[in-house]
């Protein structure tokens, strides 16, 4: 027996591990709250000025082409355009311009370019470099999926969709070496935060020339926002460093950044617990830890609305649901608050409406809401509609893509219809890809989708419904709602473009194309002293703002305030000809 | 036995063009195309991409152009980086570190699995078989999806002794070997109870044929008997069952590297087909199929050396 004492000794390791596990496996079952605490207030700034943060792989590194939210988050810290994201909410500072001017057909803007502006390999950045990427970014051949972010640009969607290959037609102009002009096909009021958008950046001719697709690997990359792609291994990590030739380099704090991929909630938590990262990033956390987490005390996850909504769309054209009563009656039947704030428990807001709640401070629009859950009401709307207790009502199917959590909605909704008005639904998961082809090939009476803004404006999410809208899975159709969309786009900010969009989007909740369910909210973790990553309703966060905390601030942390920094104040502010005019008389 | 291998390469390569053209097929049928996304893409930009990407062409006609070029080893860009990565650039990053995760498994499987199983069958009956089998039944019961999480919780989270996330290939320095351990662990252990059983069981099975008996009369001691005599034979069931463990330790790790993020090619197999990647999915295919077929003519060989009837049959 001696003689086989290690491999004793192996076996029993063996199965002290297995015990260990069941044994761990009892641990996990109770969360750990007094462990939670600890974490949030123990950690103060390494020496070293180097930000870690989780994020999913991205896919696309190219701005032209960046459509993820993985890739832009990175890749807005390596490109910069006229404009960059401000410093959490706020509007966009100023990048690479030095002024902006909008004429007084409130159409046609002019930029100033910094003049010590260069690229990464020293050459310098001109006007003519934007009119060649804004025009790479449309040129049919780039095959962009973001490329109608600058169809605000007169002659750009035509070029873009094909319908003439001539780029000289997409209006943007270098008026001199350091001057840009760009002429938009309506006034735009939201142009300004669109310029910070990833393919607005300019992108270098040469190097692109040089390297063809090849160009955005970190051997050939020619880049000129404040940090240098430094390395990139798919699946694994990002490293970014510091650009010294960024003309603001010596405002620019961390030194570099590096970015841990995983596709997994979980593991960005346990990143983040260990102390690997000190931001769960661009990445969610799981579910069931952010409603703990919100119902603990701890001081180090950032709550952020998002410009998001979750919604099950109807498609209006085919029976029932192209009976208007039904789909009021199947919006009234639903108790959202409960759904919401006690099932789902997960920090998001009931949602009434299309757009979230969040343009009353920067536009001063309050978005009108819905009325509330009324089952007697929906009772009446449903029998009027010809189905008095839901008698005679075809058994519909409710689609959505297989996840736990949107499973938990589904039934809710589906217990909600049984139990108030007698209709009876069958639940259908699938595969995201499936799902996204029946909904928009119209295979469906019921389905699950969302919405996030692409541009922080409330026209975003009324767009998805006009008639020509590809997003418009539910096919509402409706002349009205489509001429308040004319209005809007014709009309500048204000309190009349105010009105309207309130008007419209008191039109979809008459029509009610869709049951909307909740408005997202983000949920991250930060160390209290990273500061400068403030929420976002994009949620884009350049690191160029961001400073470990000083002592002051540290001692501040510690007796448990929460340290921000401030917005940014924009170097200039842009200069309106009209408004001008009006001002001198 | 040249003619015998020569037929099974043969019937490889049949196999492997069968499964390219049902993968064809099959990714084909499924619902929805690689440029469905969240918000849907204008049909002009929509349709530039399908002709850039050639999905414009019928079927067959593409079909035929990928076979022809599968053939010369170009499986073509991934339609999800929109041509910034080629497929087999990707393989080429991903599969050393499948392939050293499935090694150090595989190692740790048959070290772990077979000296257990050997004691296990010695010492029948007694606290360590009773011990080491319900332990294994635990394990094989458990899968890696069980594993994994629960190693993490223990050994990274509550003790912090070990880090995961990340793999530098072939890399042997401290700081790299610590992130390669609870990977190959999780991997590794549920073969290792399979391992462990099959082996006890063939121990049992070989220790009462009389050539045993006969070592045991000339009066070798245990050891030896069993070692020399008793092991080979014991064995043969765990060998079979190394084609399947190599499969699963193959498909295996696409779980494995999603909870330890380890950049294997296991996660571009299932995101690919999930995102309808094309060429991605066949390229992975292709590597999947070809290792498999290579991995059960290799038992075939190794079981052909062990056991000597076999030996004869395919002469």
């Amino acid at each position: 027996m001696h003689t086989l004492a290690p491999r004793s000794l192996a076996l029993c390791a063996c199965l002290l591990l297995v015990a260990g596990s069941l044994v761990g496996c009892a641990e996990a079952a109770q969360p750990a709250a007094s462990a939670q605490a600890q974490v949030s207030t123990r950690s103060s700034p390494p020496a070293e000025r180097v930000l870690r943060y989780a994020s999913s792989d991205a896919a696309q590194l190219d701005p032209a082409r960046v459509h993820e939210t993985a890739g832009h988050g990175l890749m807005l810290n390596v490109f910069e355009g006229l404009y960059t994201y401000n410093r959490g909410d706020g509007p966009p500072v100023p990048a690479l311009a030095t002024s902006a001017h909008l004429a007084a057909d409130k159409r046609t803007w002019t930029f100033g370019i910094r003049k010590d502006a260069v690229w990464s390999d020293g050459r310098p950045i001109t006007a003519e470099d934007f009119v060649w990427s804004w025009r790479r970014v449309l040129a049919p051949d780039t095959a962009s999926q973001s490329a109608q972010r600058l169809w605000f640009i007169e002659g750009a969607e035509a070029y873009n969709s094909g319908e003439h290959d001539d780029p000289e037609r997409v209006a943007v102009r270098a008026l001199g070496p350091h001057t840009l002009q760009v002429r938009l096909r309506g006034p735009t009021p939201f142009f300004l935060a669109l310029l910070a958008d990833m393919p607005f950046v300019p992108t270098p001719r040469h190097a692109i020339e040089a390297h063809g697709a090849a160009w955005i690997r970190p051997e050939h990359i020619v880049s000129n926002g404040p940090y240098l792609l430094r390395e990139v291994q798919r699946r694994s990590h990002a490293v970014l460093e510091k650009n010294p030739r960024y003309p603001d380099a010596d405002d620019v704090f961390i030194e570099r950044v590096e970015v841990a991929f995983t596709e997994r909630q979980q593991t960005t938590w346990d990143w983040y617990e260990v102390g690997k990262i000190a931001w769960s990033g661009e990445n969610s956390l799981p579910s069931e830890r952010i409603a703990t987490m919100l119902r603990s005390a701890r001081s180090d996850y950032v709550s952020v609305p998002m410009l998001c909504t979750y919604y099950y769309t109807m498609h209006t054209a085919k029976p029932p649901f192209d009976d208007v009563r039904v789909r009021r009656a199947f919006d009234l039947a639903v108790d959202k608050q409960r759904l919401v704030l006690r099932i789902l428990r997960g920090g998001q807001r009931v949602a009434t409406n299309a757009v979230p709640d969040m343009f009353e401070t920067t536009h001063g629009y309050r978005a009108p809401r819905g009325p509330a859950f009324n089952p007697d009401e929906a009772r009446a709307l449903l029998a009027e509609a010809g189905y008095p207790s839901g008698i005679g009502f075809p058994t519909l199917e409710l689609i959505y893509n297989t996840s736990e959590g949107h499973r938990v909605i589904a039934e809710f909704v589906q217990r909600s219809l049984l139990e108030n008005l007698g209709v009876r639904i069958k639940l259908a998961n699938m595969e995201w890809k499936t799902l996204l082809e029946r909904m928009r090939s119209g295979a469906f009476a019921i389905g699950r989708s969302s919405w996030c803004g692409d541009y922080p404006d409330p026209l975003t999410f009324l767009e998805v419904f006009s008639a020509s809208s590809v997003s418009n899975y539910g096919r509402y159709t409706s002349g009205a709602f489509d001429g308040l969309l004319g209005r809007i786009r014709d009309s500048d900010d204000g309190p009349a473009r105010n009105a309207l969009l309130a008007e419209a989007e008191r039109r979809l909740i008459a029509d009610r194309p869709v049951l909307p369910i909740y408005h997202y909210t983000r949920t991250f973790l930060l160390r209290p002293w990273v500061l400068g990553l403030n929420p976002h309703v994009l949620d884009f966060h350049p690191i160029k703002f961001v400073r470990w905390a000083n002592d002051a601030e540290l001692a501040r942390i510690a007796a448990g305030e929460r340290v921000s920094l401030p917005a940014i104040e924009p170097a200039f502010e842009p200069v309106f000809a009209a408004a001008a005019a009006t001002e001198t008389r | 036995m040249l003619a015998w291998l020569v037929r099974r390469v043969l019937a490889g390569l049949a196999t492997l063009l069968a499964v390219v053209t049902l993968s064809f097929v099959l990714m084909r049928v499924a619902p929805g195309g690689p440029f469905d996304a969240d918000k849907p893409l204008p049909p002009a930009v929509r349709a530039h991409l399908e002709r850039t990407f050639g999905l414009d062409q019928p079927l067959l006609t593409q079909y035929v152009t990928a076979i022809g070029s599968y053939a010369t080893g170009d499986f073509g860009v991934t339609f999800t980086s929109q041509g910034e990565r080629t497929v087999m650039e990707n393989i080429a990053a991903a599969f050393p570190i499948s392939l050293e995760m499935g090694l150090y498994a595989l190692v740790l499987a048959l070290l772990v699995g077979i000296s257990t199983g050997l004691l296990a069958g010695m010492y029948r009956n007694t606290w360590l078989d009773y011990a080491s089998m319900t332990g294994a039944l635990a394990t094989v019961s458990m899968s890696t999806i069980v594993v994994g999480p629960l190693l993490v919780l223990i050994f990274g989270v509550k003790l912090r002794w070990l880090p995961w996330g990340g793999w530098e290939p072939w890399s042997w320095a401290w700081a790299d070997l610590k992130l390669k351990i609870l990977p190959s662990l999780t991997l590794g252990l549920v073969y290792a109870a399979y391992f462990a059983r099959l082996t006890r069981a063939g121990l049992l099975e070989v220790i009462g044929q009389p050539w045993i008996r006969t070592a045991r009369a000339k009066g070798l001691p245990e050891r030896v008997v069993i070692l020399r005599h008793a092991l080979r034979a014991a064995v043969l069931p765990a060998v079979s069952y190394l084609g399947p463990a190599l499969a699963g330790i193959v498909t295996g790790s696409v779980v494995v590297e999603r909870i330890f993020a380890v950049p294997g090619v296991g996660e571009y197999f299932v995101s690919a087909a999930l995102n309808r990647d094309y060429p991605m999915v066949m390229g992975t295919v292709v590597l999947y199929a070809t290792l498999l077929i290579v991995a059960n003519i290799a038992v075939d060989l190794t079981y052909a050396w062990l056991d000597p009837r076999v030996r004869e049959e395919a002469s």
